[in-house]
């Protein structure tokens, strides 16, 4: 453990990526602290003005303060990204191991019911289902979830399919440890490496599945609002006023550059074989 | 090899089934009466009954489906119920636009991606390395609708080079492609080069280092021809790329396409059309993976036996 | 790299070649903001495709610059029978189809039977039930018979265009886009779905061949797109601009702005069955409570009127300026929840039999004006202690929920036609079988509006409008907002483009190109 963490240190640009988010979550977390205003405050007749000492990044077409909407957003793409990320990891798990370790008629029907998920484009199937059940922050959230277990299932499948031959597991069963015990105290634990690259990478995703639903009018809805959403509401005054949709836009990217970073560096530090070749 | 081949297209039959089956109990996913969705605010009572009666919708889910199944087999896919056009037609006239976009966009995203990945493996950890993984990174990361915008009031407004939107000439295609491929050919560009990296580290690169071989016929020769196969693993991706590029690209840049399709028949809840255009994008990545199989199987006879 | 950039900088020496004029002076492209769904005449549903279809359809009257005054169109005089029961058109003679066959009394009585026929499932046929028979003693001639007088008759005249019997009666009604024959100043030559209809001047037009050989439509979604394609000359008419676009662009010297008032009228609107709202002290302290000069001024930057009724100022005569006016008073608003009983509480907010005013307002997601709106309002109602919620509804749920009439109160606009006759909003029979989504029952304004229904005498009609506009006022039955205006611009490559008061379709066939 000392040893992965040390190596992801070496590598310095997942260690950027790490403090962008850590900044990032941070900047959700303490939110009512760091705002400079009220999220919420309108000034109408000051719409669309640009940067001010009062407004650091201006204002948008109410007049409301877009640092502040973008502090308070944070909570909201992150929490997205996060939940449908760790909700996809639940179901992924559940899904993966019961396939995995049962084997048999089980495993077939996973599988199979993966594979059409893995199929279907899952942007298709997500604003499909979003349009027909009405877009909330729930309905993004568990649809998006629902889209993309299929990756750690398959992954978690295979991995409990090689450990499960392994002489421990063996030597557990003769004890007569529970099935359940086996899987969580000696399988799970030798899984985690490779799903947890894989979570990073899918939060990455998530918030850029987000604001394309923005984008087309599916995305979290007010009051509550995401950098998609905020995007998304600048981009009618993209050329007029370019302030309102360059800093989310910039904020996305952000977000997302760092969790890919972080992704793959976590894939280098947690795979020794491919950093001894450096 | 025909008989794997065969074997592949025989699995490939019940996952088609399957999707089917998602894509159309996605539709009964709505809340409240799909039919009263379908005829619109201003529909009369008898106006609903008949189009209930039309599309099936008074008989139980199983048997809907299975009629939906056994007309959509005949080429079938019912009528828009907004404009009362033959899905088929409606399908028939973007299917060109979005493959002809699509090719482009391949064909930028494959000239950018491997010339920039093998570059910036060969000059690993200098400036170009830095600088093509950097703005892979970036294009990786960037929201598609944004890079769109920002390519139109660049390009179109402000240099004048290409037309903001629509279709016409081949001018028309260049910023809709560029903004499908660009965020495709980053993701291309560093699988590439991150197996480049790993083949050029094998023993037979090394050995024909050892060889004194120039390093450009060690990087083309040798290596690039190993570094294919996980590439070929990618270009499975691509279909996956493409469609969600496909669906914002073709509203910005108002390419008549089937992703623009799609955006407008969900908008309307037009439920068939939307029915139709998931089916056939599955079935064809369907296809897609039964043909990245089978290259696979060309390129290494061990996947045959597997 | 030195032979890329070269190849770069030729690439772009070539492109900026290929751009510089290649529409010929006499093709017009119009940039919509959708593409068009159904131009069958009896089918017509959404403004894009009545837009199109109304250049190559005509009505048997029509309005032009002004809604003043209706204009023969397919009809050149019309009569009504003293009774009330029968109207008599004469028909334009001489008028062919696009293939040349004549135009008969026929066409119009197999549009109007078609129309009314269930099998068409037209959304417009519970408004012509009052047609009970269609004769045509010869073929210049046309006489509808009706169940009752109705006033409003020759304004539904001006809004359903003829189309050509033995035409329709041959390719039928579902594919008919792209086979579309009328007798209208354009021809159709190809729809090409979500890229474009190509439309071309008809030389046989009775009222003179357009000046404008090619007429294009093309549905840009993206309305920054498209004023964007408008600045660049790529369209040379685009509408549905965002206020900011519209300032832009009209400042700039190739484009002329065009402001084209709507007759829709936007409201805020509660729910009047709800006992919240049963005073109408409360209901007027909403209506000074919100500001909706301010709405006008920040939100819709200019482009609308404030409007204080259903019937925009510049509906003709029908407009009623005499009624109550609400202006942005938020104490008299206090005051006036403090005489219903209202008091203030410790959380800001009013209080009555230990109850908080507060409510919820339902609208539709992805408006960005109506968002703005809803969140300014909410704001004010706040001032005056009244809580308010803002419900985002996806089109679907909200028109099921507008259905069962289950909202306390909903925010939308309402695009009535020319004839004040609205019967169909705000009669109390409406609420079940119509649009009186604010569940508005007045016996005095059912009266009028059934009295002003079967009354064919224009100044008796004003009258009674007159009266129904200032009941409405009065007892707040909505808060009105504003009358929108739709805004556009002109390449000034051209000109001749009507600003009338339309909002359903813009003539264009006196558009012409500049010399």
């Amino acid at each position: 453990m000392p040893s992965f963490v040390h190596r992801l240190f070496q590598h310095r640009l997942a260690f950027a990526g790490a403090i962008v988010l850590v900044l990032l979550v941070a900047a959700a977390l303490f939110a009512p602290w760091l705002a400079p205003n009220d999220p919420e405050a309108v000034y109408p007749a000051e719409g669309l003005r640009g940067p001010s000492r009062q407004f650091p990044l201006g204002q948008d077409q109410l007049g409301r303060c877009i640092l502040s909407r973008m502090i308070y957003g944070a909570r909201v793409s992150l929490a997205v990204g996060f939940l449908a990320g760790v909700l996809s990891l639940g179901m992924g798990i559940i899904l993966g191991s019961l396939a995995g370790y049962f084997g048999g008629w089980l495993d077939m029907l996973i599988m199979r019911l993966a594979e059409v998920f893995m199929t279907i484009p899952q942007f298709l199937l997500v604003i499909a289902a979003v349009a027909i059940v009405g877009p909330s922050f729930t309905s993004v959230l568990v649809i998006i979830a629902l889209s993309s277990w299929t990756g750690y299932a398959r992954v978690l499948r295979g991995e409990i399919m090689a450990i499960k031959q392994k002489p421990f597991v063996e030597a557990a069963r003769s004890y007569g440890a529970s099935d359940a015990r086996i899987l969580l105290r000696h399988i799970l634990p030798n899984c985690w490496s490779p799903l947890i690259v894989m979570v990073t990478l899918n939060v990455a995703n998530v918030i850029l599945l987000e604001s394309s639903l923005s984008f087309l009018g599916f995305g979290i809805q007010e009051p509550q609002a995401s950098w998609g959403s905020i995007l998304s509401q600048g981009r009618s005054v993209f050329q007029t006023a370019p302030h309102v949709a360059t800093f989310p836009g910039v904020a996305i990217m952000l977000a997302v550059l760092a969790f890919n970073l972080l992704g793959d560096g976590l894939r280098d530090a947690l795979d020794p074989k491919l950093v001894e070749g450096e | 090899m025909l008989k794997y081949v065969m074997r592949r297209i025989l699995v490939a039959i019940p996952l088609v089934l399957g999707i089917s089956f998602v894509v159309f109990g996605l539709m009964h996913l709505a809340p409240g009466d799909p039919v009263r969705i379908l005829a619109g605010r201003e529909a009369t009572q008898e106006v609903i009954d008949s189009i209930s009666r039309e599309w099936g919708f008074d008989k139980p889910f199983l048997v809907q489906y299975f009629v939906w199944l056994g007309r959509a087999l005949r080429g079938d896919m019912g009528r828009s119920v907004i404009s009362q056009l033959p899905v088929s037609f409606l399908i028939k006239s973007s299917l060109g636009y979005t493959l002809k976009l699509n090719f482009w966009a391949t064909l930028l995203g494959l000239a950018v991606a491997f010339p920039l990945g093998i570059l910036a493996a060969a000059k690993r950890q200098t400036w170009i390395d830095y600088t093509a993984s950097a703005l892979a990174l970036v294009g990786m990361s960037m929201p598609g609708f944004w890079l769109s915008l920002v390519l139109i009031i660049v390009f179109a407004v402000k240099l004048g080079w290409f037309p903001t939107s629509g279709t016409g000439t081949w001018a028309h295609y260049v910023l809709p492609a560029a903004a499908l491929g660009f965020s495709w050919a980053a993701g291309l560009m560093r699988m590439v080069r991150t197996s480049l990296l790993e083949v050029l580290r094998e023993d037979y690169v090394r050995t024909a280092r050892a060889k004194g071989l120039r390093e450009r016929v060690v990087l083309v020769r040798h290596a690039l021809r190993n570094a294919l196969i996980p590439i070929i693993t990618v270009l499975g991706t691509w279909l996956a790329y493409m469609v969600v590029g496909t669906v914002i690209v073709e509203t910005i840049f108002a390419w008549p396409g089937l992703g623009r399709l799609l955006t407008t028949a969900l908008l309307q809840k037009d439920f068939f059309l939307v029915q139709a255009i998931i089916l056939m994008i599955s079935v064809a990545v369907v296809a897609a993976n039964l043909l990245v199989d089978i290259m696979y199987a060309v390129v290494d006879p061990r996947v045959r036996l597997g | 790299m030195k032979k890329a950039m070269l190849l770069a900088l030729t690439v772009s020496l070539l492109l900026t070649g290929c751009f510089g004029g290649a529409q010929p002076k006499d093709t017009f492209v119009y940039a919509l903001e959708a593409d068009i769904v159904n131009l069958l005449p009896v089918r017509l549903t959404n403004v894009v495709s009545t837009t199109v279809s109304r250049q190559i359809h005509e009505p048997l009257v029509k309005y032009e610059d002004t809604y003043d005054e209706i204009l023969p169109a397919l009809a050149t005089e019309w009569d009504m029978d003293p009774s009330g029961l029968s109207w008599t058109f004469k028909l334009r003679p001489n008028v062919k189809w696009h293939d040349g066959q004549p135009f008969t009394s026929e066409d119009v009585k197999y549009t109007y039977e078609k129309l009314l026929d269930p099998a068409t499932k037209s959304v417009q046929r519970a408004n012509y039930q009052v047609i009970e028979k269609i004769e045509t003693p010869d073929p210049l001639t046309v006489v509808f018979h009706l169940s009752e007088p109705h006033g409003p008759f020759l304004d539904k005249m001006s809004q359903i265009p003829i189309m050509a019997k033995h035409h329709v009666s041959v390719v039928g009604m579902d594919d008919y886009n792209n086979k579309a024959i009328g007798t209208g100043p354009f021809m159709m030559v190809e729809w090409v779905p979500n890229d474009h209809v190509k439309l071309q001047a008809n030389p046989n037009y009775w009222g003179g061949k357009p000046a404008i050989e090619t007429l294009v439509f093309k549905p840009i979604p993206e309305a920054s797109v498209r004023a964007m394609a408008l600045e660049k000359g790529e369209v040379h008419y685009a509408d549905r601009l965002t206020a900011e676009d519209y300032a832009k662009v009209a400042k700039s010297n190739k484009v002329t702005g065009i402001e084209v008032q709507s007759l829709a009228f936007a409201y805020f609107g509660h729910n009047n069955r709800n006992p919240l709202f049963a005073d109408k002290r409360v209901r007027q302290a909403l209506a000074y409570a919100i500001d909706r000069e301010s709405i006008v001024r920040d939100v819709r930057k200019e482009a609308a009127i404030a409007a204080s009724g259903p019937i925009a100022p510049t509906n003709g005569e029908w407009f009623n300026p005499d009624v109550k006016q609400y202006e942005y008073d938020p104490e008299k608003a206090k005051s006036l929840l403090a005489q219903a009983g209202w008091e203030m509480g410790s959380d800001g907010f009013l209080q009555k039999d230990g109850k908080t005013f507060s409510f919820s307002v339902i609208l539709a997601t992805g408006d960005e004006t109506m968002r703005s709106q809803g969140v300014l309002i909410q704001k004010w109602l706040k001032d005056v202690g009244i809580d308010l919620k803002l419900e985002f509804l996806d089109w679907s749920v909200m028109n099921d929920r507008l259905d069962h009439r289950e909202y306390e109160a909903m925010m939308l606009s309402m695009t009535p036609t020319a004839d004040p006759d609205q019967y169909n909003y705000w009669h109390s029979t409406a609420i079940d079988n119509g649009f009186n989504d604010w569940c508005y029952s007045n016996a005095q304004v059912d009266k009028l509006l059934e009295q002003g229904r079967r009354e064919t005498d224009p100044v008796v009609r004003k009258e009674i409008y007159d009266q129904v506009q200032a009941i409405l006022a009065e007892d707040v039955a909505a808060v009105f907002l504003y009358h929108p205006k739709i805004l556009g611009g002109l390449s000034k490559n051209f000109t001749g483009m009507t600003e009338g008061p339309v909002g359903q379709a813009q003539l264009l066939y006196k558009v012409q190109p500049v010399d």
